[in-house]
């Protein structure tokens, strides 16, 4: 029981340890592009969902503060510009909800598309229901639920939800507000 | 060596939920869906089979002095592989259980069957232990979805079944008892069924010395 | 600054419950909830190691893995380290304060396994707080952990001389009075202060 035995334990476990993250390598190697492209792929559909008429998507660098706003991209149709959509990622109940709202050049929301929640089924996953997400078309400013002053009436028991998403429309407009 | 009666184990005798109450966070926080437990369910079963070979092939090599570390760094390197596979070809599913598959690291089940069985049983009999109590844990989950899913949105299947997989519905809107779904319903759903295996075992065990009494 | 921790504090404690709401933690929550002293010794235990989880996760996460692109291996390091975290403060506390080695001994390894550790570590990168927000984070949930754990035994201890159906003894009547603390934290589910 001297230092050798120390020593042959600290070596296994770190052999143990080498063989695992060598394995993790590999397999991250192989999955990296395609949680890439997944993610890429979900994000798209979701913008053509916010923009209909939007024929591509280019990415617009972002430099403002706010820490929710993740990306923007400008969104062009046949005769130039339509307006930006803007990936924002507010944490609503059970962690953050990555979604995108389309603004028109006119500063005002032409649509809200949830991408990803893990918010609790079948109460805070109704705020994807056109129901609640349709009632920020064509609004712009702050926007907050009825609780708290605003004009958007709360997913029933999912508060929490539904203020997120509402801040999340918030900061996606002030966000393109900046731009100019 | 007896598969019959490790399956048995895994299933009935000493399922890990019901009987050796291991893995409760997850069986009461993601059993909300059935996409969700069959979901969590297959994941445990292929960590918890993956790690119980290699513990028990290894379990001659690694000193007993540090033997909790290395099971999991083998079980967390396990846990990272299915994350990254589940975030690849099954996104929706990696964003739904959200924190839960990287927190199967430190799901009692899956330490719990290396240290008890994988560490002192050859490698092909640990496979079979994985399988069976990963079968095992799965059933619960699915009981639990269906029932909480049930009552409390009034559908069955969601994420598999129906138009968009927003599942079938049963019982029309605005009628379930939405509590189900909600952190109570998991407590009650579970306790109840808790209780349901003692009373059938309490009732079999009554029959039992009820037959031997009247033997006498 | 203080609005915000103010309301990290009041969400870990209070609205999102790790153990009532989030569902973390639940293994220690039913095993050492029969008797209200060792329900709060283990919670004690809990803030300690949540809140120095939280930091080194944090040290591990933004000084290691992000420089050097390897964040998948977030769950494989964090886990090594709330176990080398563990180990050390068993041994460091046995040398130095052997009063609170007692009290707290028992429960130290045990944390290990405690999914509201490793889960706290996990959320404070998925939520992307900064190191004194990771630190109020961790152990304001540690304090929520507290109170749900001390409520509870408090309820256990009086379980005893409740009249209920023969196949609840035991686990099941204690997850249904843990399911009607639940409840009650459900109130809390619209609070919000700033």
């Amino acid at each position: 029981m001297g230092s050798k035995y120390f020593a042959k334990l600290t070596l296994i476990l770190f052999l143990i340890s080498a063989v695992v993250a060598a394995l993790l390598g590999a397999v991250n190697a192989i999955t990296e592009n395609r949680i890439i492209a997944a993610n890429r792929e979900k994000t798209v559909s979701a913008m053509k969902v916010v923009m209909p008429e939007a024929a591509s998507f280019e990415e617009f660098s972002y430099k403002g503060k706010d820490p929710l706003v993740t990306e923007i991209y400008l969104a062009k149709g046949k005769s130039g510009s339509l307006g930006y959509v803007v990936k924002v990622t507010p944490t609503g109940f059970g962690g953050a909800i990555d979604m995108v709202v389309g603004v028109s050049s006119a500063g005002k929301v032409t649509g809200v598309s949830i991408i990803n929640m893990s918010e609790t089924p079948g109460l805070g996953t109704n705020a994807s229901k056109d129901a609640f997400r349709g009632q920020f078309v064509g609004k712009s400013g702050t926007q907050a639920v009825t609780k708290d002053g605003g004009k958007i009436n709360a997913i029933t028991g999912a508060t929490v939800t539904s203020r997120a998403v509402s801040k999340g429309v918030t900061s996606a407009l002030e966000a393109v507000a900046s731009l100019g | 060596m007896n598969i019959g009666k490790q399956f048995k184990d895994g299933l009935v005798s000493q399922n890990p939920v019901l009987v050796q109450l291991l893995g409760m966070c997850s069986t009461m926080a993601i059993t909300t869906t059935l996409f969700n437990g069959v979901g969590m369910g297959l994941s445990v079963m292929v960590i918890l089979t993956c790690s119980n070979i290699v513990i028990a092939a290894l379990r001659k090599i690694i000193p007993q002095k540090i033997r909790i570390a290395a099971y999991v760094v083998v079980i967390a390197g396990f846990v990272t592989m299915v994350d990254l596979l589940i975030q690849a070809f099954v996104p929706e599913l990696s964003k739904s259980l959200g924190v839960f598959i990287p927190l199967i690291v430190v799901n009692c089940i899956i330490l719990g069957r290396a240290e008890a069985f994988a560490s002192k049983n050859t490698v092909l009999a640990s496979a079979v232990d994985g399988i069976a109590q990963g079968i095992g844990y799965t059933i619960v989950l699915v009981i639990m979805c269906v029932i909480r899913e049930f009552l409390g949105s009034g559908t069955f299947g969601t994420g598999i079944f129906g138009v968009n997989g927003g599942g079938i519905r049963i019982i029309p809107e605005g009628y379930p008892a939405l509590f189900l779904i909600l952190p109570f319903g998991g407590f009650l759903t579970l306790g109840c069924l808790i209780a349901f295996v003692q009373w059938t075992a309490n009732r079999s065990a009554e029959k039992a010395s009820k037959g031997s009494e009247a033997a006498k | 600054m203080i609005a915000r921790i103010l309301s990290i504090s009041l969400g870990a404690v209070l609205v999102e419950n790790f153990i009532l709401v989030k569902f973390l933690g639940i293994c220690p929550f039913l095993g050492v909830s029969k008797k209200t002293d060792t329900a709060v010794g283990m919670g004690f235990a809990v803030i300690f190691v949540m809140g120095l989880a939280s930091v080194f996760c944090w040290l591990v996460n933004y000084l290691l893995l992000v420089p050097l692109k390897l964040q998948y291996m977030q769950t494989v390091a964090y886990i090594l380290v709330i176990a080398a975290l563990v180990q050390f403060v068993e041994m460091f506390l046995q040398k130095t304060m052997p009063t609170l080695y007692q009290a707290l001994g028992i429960y130290l390894p045990l944390i290990t396994t405690n999914c509201a550790v490793l889960g706290v570590a996990l959320l404070n990168t998925q939520y992307n707080y900064g190191l004194i927000e990771s630190l109020v984070y961790g152990v304001m949930g540690g304090v929520g952990f507290t109170v749900a754990i001390f409520l509870f035994a408090s309820v256990r201890e009086r379980l005893e001389f409740a009249d209920f159906p023969k196949a609840f003894e035991g686990f099941p009547i204690a997850l249904v009075s843990a399911g009607l603390i639940a409840l009650a934290f459900m109130g809390f589910s619209g609070l919000k202060i700033w």
